[in-house]
């Protein structure tokens, strides 16, 4: 008998039933090895393992945040307790909430305008699932009481993103058999078990016969340190990129509304540009502009096309990049300057670039918005570039990471023809939009079309992690980072 | 992207016969539309911002006829003659909404679909395309009821019956009061008077919020006056080009009005065609297929344009209705798009030289594989925070000025760029409470300061230690590997830093320079993130280093 059973067999002819910890403590083994005597002892009937199923809960942030506080559908039914609401003014969660309102019939919405219901009214106390989610906050191990009493309240939890429940059997006794009671307990000396410097140091297996382990037996996983997957999708696109002979640019984050906006020709009453879409910044709330050639060119060009003023001041306002274009269009700007500037400068065309970066929206945040995410910019400046041109490099990029592609005609203010990209997705069997591209316009390039042509594009990264990886649901998944989270992703 | 949402029953009588649904939707996508739903009741496209002429079923009934090659196409015109309107233009509306255009429509009959969709279709070009009638307004009126000319000026607070109103009301009341006056407020500066449209009897239309009760359309109405006002002289002017064409095809007659201005006066609408000459070559080499001529006239038709074979080259006539066409790229586009993206074969650009990252990549991807080596996970989080995660739970100063700051999120936790990133690391470790220790993240990525009013961005690396033996020791163990591991030499001097324990918390010191702080973490900031084991951590700033 290997020392591990004969101690585990000793501490349970002391006291006939245990728990798993009590026999961890009382041996001074860890569980596994605990686990694996177990499983040994039961095969020779000496012991008897009861095993029910338990669960492992965990709360998401959201689910963290609504356990402290109330649901959302409380909070606002407290709120319409008060007074009516406009429901054009909901804020994102009021939004949530009004949802489970109306589907628990405690609130109606009336031209507009939300309002409690006689039901709502009558509500004293909490909202079940809230006062589940609370006890679970408290006290995760009540899942397997509550399972019992309000199954639908915890569906609904999980379902909502809040919690997460995972199936995990349980030891829930162990006992000793009249047979091990009566078994003898003795260690076995001739074999070998665990082996030592000794051992090898004085050859001392020689003779002797190693003792055989079981090989079936359960385990708990080695916690493992992974790279992000985000990282890991990133780092694919690059080698996607380099090995298409493309060159690595970046570009600020923190930018003048020029390199996001003007320099792109999107006029200056655009409503992309408003605070509504776009992050404004009021430390430092301007960033002058050097008044060359340049921004001449920029001021000339949306002045004729956009038959608008153009102030300079707009242009200097701090905003968060919306994009990753403005490296490109800052690149593309050094190169023309070069190419002015000297006459002998004559890079070998095409020149193929891109960048990848953080990029910014306004938006509320939810599972399927987030403030800040990533993007990848493309160009490629060289002489008669055409349209089948572009379709070809996307093709191939989304080949390269697995992905069917098709293109509709787009419009955006910087390219002419323009084509938004949609990537098949075999997950939901559709076409997915993934982002724009097209051929810069000259007002952008300021580069003779004549001469040269620039192929532009810009896509999304998080995309197509989720459509890879069938293990994540939402985009505000990708910046959770619970280490469970990390530890339990696919490589 | 504008929305629109049109009657499917008057949008198929429109485009002249019924097409199944799904094949209207591939349609409208090869043209560049997205269909988001598609019923026996209603269509919903998702117009793309270029083409305010397809905003209703008219204009977009109109483009699908030609890309379907069911009817060719034609360019309007409108024979100039005695002027069947004249509105005067008073000094006082320059640099205020300086300019107005309009057109008379006679003898048209509209059913109840065609007038909803035509006030749809003008609210939808006035909120996208004239940003919420600031810089574009339209006004339909009853012909028969204006009584002599028009004179468009800026007035004092006087009283109008507004329309649907029952009573005469101030301007300024309309704009508190009247649910058109609150919602367009911000096209007025009231101090500077109200924009009118007057005739002999008195208000038109209070501009551009609401027309007046007198000059309603009625069920017997035939002929139309419709005012089109705005900031863009261009935009004006082209506007009525584009409601000549519309109301064209329903069916009326327009006849050209005067607007004078001092001295001088000119005509709407202008019916203008601009045309382009563009070579075959030129066509062909842009998109990157054969064309051909004929084919290249055909697909001219198919987009809307006149075309004709002039000495070598393709010349384009744009129609009337067109207001996005700049330059000879936007109809190269159209061309692309009648030739189909689908048919385009794709062709591969060589490359001349290989691909090569940024040097920093390679930098970096060294620092993070050590870390994974040491049992840290990688994180990745928001370059957003607010000051109570960045400042106060860390229990940092927030000092004025250091931090880039956002104005108007719509997220409430969202005020700053983040300055460091051991917060993002702890508000992640925050909910990982039941996972098994030692928890381990670090992170590589961006923080932001402000220097001398100067945004700067730069790079640092962090990493968090929960675990119940962890000391100052383990944490200048994973400092000494990692930079080891780079090729940094560095040196450790007791730091202060009031995230971190006073005496168990040091300065990483390169050629003189504090570059980051390492150490045990303060249990008053564990607590603020909710943290219940000891935990260490560090945090270097990468500037200079790769």
């Amino acid at each position: 008998m290997h020392r591990y059973e004969t101690a585990v067999l000793s501490a349970l002819k002391k006291r006939h039933a245990m728990q798993l910890d009590e026999l961890m403590s009382s041996t001074g083994l860890g569980r596994d090895e605990v686990l694996w005597a177990l499983e040994n002892l039961s095969k020779l009937s000496y012991a008897s393992i009861d095993k029910e199923t338990g669960y492992e809960v965990l709360l998401s942030k959201e689910g963290k945040k609504y356990a402290e506080r109330a649901l959302p559908e409380e909070e606002l039914l407290k709120t319409l307790s008060l007074k009516d609401l406009k429901a054009a003014d909901l804020s994102g969660e009021q939004r949530i909430g009004l949802q489970w309102c109306l589907k628990l019939g405690l609130a109606a919405v009336k031209s507009g305008r939300v309002s409690i219901t006689p039901k709502g009214r009558d509500y004293k106390g909490r909202i079940k699932s809230g006062a589940v989610l609370t006890e679970l906050s408290g006290n995760p191990d009540a899942y397997a009481e509550l399972i019992k009493k309000d199954k639908e309240s915890l569906k609904q939890l999980e379902s909502r993103g809040l919690i997460s429940v995972k199936e995990k059997p349980r030891i829930k006794s162990i006992e000793i058999t009249a047979k091990g009671i009566h078994a003898e307990v003795r260690e076995e000396t001739d074999t070998i078990d665990l082996i030592t410097r000794d051992i090898i140091a004085n050859q001392s297996w020689k003779g002797k016969e190693f003792k055989k382990y079981d090989v079936s037996v359960d385990v708990e996983q080695e916690p493992m340190a992974t790279r992000h997957p985000l990282r890991n999708i990133i780092n694919e696109v690059k080698g996607v990129y380099s090995g298409m002979g493309f060159t690595e640019i970046s570009g600020p984050i923190v930018e003048p509304s020029f390199w996001v906006f003007d320099s792109l020709f999107v006029p200056q009453d655009h409503p992309a540009r408003e605070a509504q879409d776009t992050f404004h910044v009021s430390n430092p709330e301007s960033m002058p502009l050097v008044g060359d050639e340049y921004v001449a060119a920029v001021k000339k060009s949306h002045t004729e096309s956009w038959k608008s003023e153009w102030k300079h001041d707009e242009a200097e306002k701090t905003v968060l990049s919306t994009h990753t274009t403005n490296a490109s269009v800052r690149y593309i700007r050094d190169f023309v300057k070069k190419t002015l500037d000297d006459e002998k400068y004559e890079p070998e065309l095409p020149l193929k670039l891109f960048s990848v970066g953080r990029v910014f929206r306004n938006e509320n945040i939810d599972f399927k918005h987030l403030a800040d995410f990533y993007q990848t910019d493309g160009i490629i400046i060289g002489r008669n570039l055409t349209l089948a041109n572009l379709f070809d490099t996307l093709i191939a990029f989304y080949d390269r990471l697995g992905f069917k592609v098709r293109f509709k005609p787009a419009y955006f203010p910087f390219v002419e023809p323009g084509a938004e990209i949609f990537i098949y997705s075999e997950k939901s069997k559709s076409w997915i939009e993934v982002g724009g591209s097209g051929i810069m316009r000259a007002e952008v390039t300021t580069v003779s079309r004549q001469k040269l042509t620039v192929l532009a594009w810009g896509l999304g990264i998080e995309r197509i992690l989720l459509l890879r990886d069938a293990g994540i649901s939402g985009i505000n998944e990708l910046y959770n980072n619970g280490i469970g989270w990390l530890r339990s992703r696919k490589m | 992207m504008p929305n629109v949402s049109l009657d499917t029953k008057y949008f198929m009588k429109r485009i002249g016969s019924s097409i199944a649904l799904d094949k209207l939707s591939e349609q409208l996508y090869k043209m560049g539309f997205e269909v988001e739903n598609a019923d026996e009741k209603e269509i919903k496209i998702e117009v793309t911002a270029n083409r305010p002429d397809l905003l209703g079923a008219v204009g977009m009934a109109r483009a699908l006829r030609y890309f379907m090659h069911k009817e060719e196409n034609y360019l309007h015109s409108i024979k100039d003659g005695a002027p069947a309107l004249t509105i005067a233009v008073d000094g006082s509306v320059k640099g205020y909404r300086p300019f107005i255009s309009g057109i008379v429509v006679k003898d048209i009959k509209l059913n109840d679909a065609a007038i909803a969709d035509l006030f749809s279709f003008t609210d939808k070009l006035c909120d996208t395309f004239g940003r919420q009638r600031k810089k574009l307004a339209i006004g339909v009126h009853n012909l028969g009821a204006i009584k002599g000319d028009l004179v468009y000026t800026i007035a004092k607070d006087e009283k109008m019956l507004a329309l649907r109103e029952k009573s005469l009301m101030s301007y300024s009341s309309i704009m508190q009061k009247n649910e058109k006056g609150i919602k367009y407020a911000g096209t007025l500066d009231e101090r500077k008077g109200y924009p009118v449209l007057k005739d002999s009897e008195g208000t038109l239309a209070l501009i551009p919020i609401i027309n007046s009760e007198r000059t309603k359309l009625t069920d017997s109405t035939r002929n139309l006056f419709v005012d089109i006002t705005g900031t863009s002289e261009y935009l004006v002017g082209k506007a009525a080009d584009l409601l000549a064409s519309i109301f064209m095809e329903l069916g009326g007659k327009v006849s050209k009005i005067s607007v004078r201005y001092g001295t001088t006066s000119r005509k709407f609408p202008l019916m203008e065609h601009q045309e382009f000459m563009i070579s075959l070559a030129k066509l062909e080499s842009e998109i990157g297929v054969e064309i051909g001529f004929n084919n290249a006239l055909s697909l001219a038709n198919k987009m809307g344009y006149g075309a004709a074979f002039v000495n070598n080259k393709v010349r384009f006539t744009v129609p009337e209705y067109r207001l996005d066409i700049i330059n000879e790229q936007d109809i190269i586009e159209d061309i692309a798009i009648a030739y189909g993206y689908d048919y385009i074969n794709p062709v591969t650009v060589p490359s001349v030289s290989p691909g090569r990252l940024e040097a920093k990549d390679a930098f970096f991807e060294k620092a993070s594989v050590a870390l994974v080596g040491m049992g840290f996970s990688e994180s990745m989080n928001s370059y957003l925070s607010s000051s109570s995660v960045n400042f106060t739970k860390m229990t940092r100063k927030h000092n004025a000025g250091e931090a880039v700051t956002i104005k108007d999120a719509k997220s409430a936790n969202i005020e700053i760029l983040r300055t460091s990133l051991l917060p993002s690391l702890l508000s992640d470790l925050s909910s990982s409470k039941h996972e098994k220790m030692p928890q381990r993240l670090f992170e590589l990525d961006m923080a932001f300061y402000v220097k001398r009013k100067q945004p700067v961005e730069s790079y640092h690396v962090a990493a968090v230690s929960i675990d119940s033996g962890s000391n100052f020791n383990y944490s200048k163990s994973v400092v000494c590997s990692l930079l080891s591991a780079l090729g940094i030499k560095f040196e450790a001097k007791a730091g202060s830093d009031p995230s971190f324990i006073n005496g168990r918390c040091a300065a990483v010191i390169v050629d003189g320079k504090s570059i980051g702080i390492f150490g045990e973490l303060h249990p008053e900031v564990l607590r603020n993130f909710g943290i219940e084991e000891p935990a260490v951590a560090f945090e270097i700033d990468l500037t200079g280093l790769y």
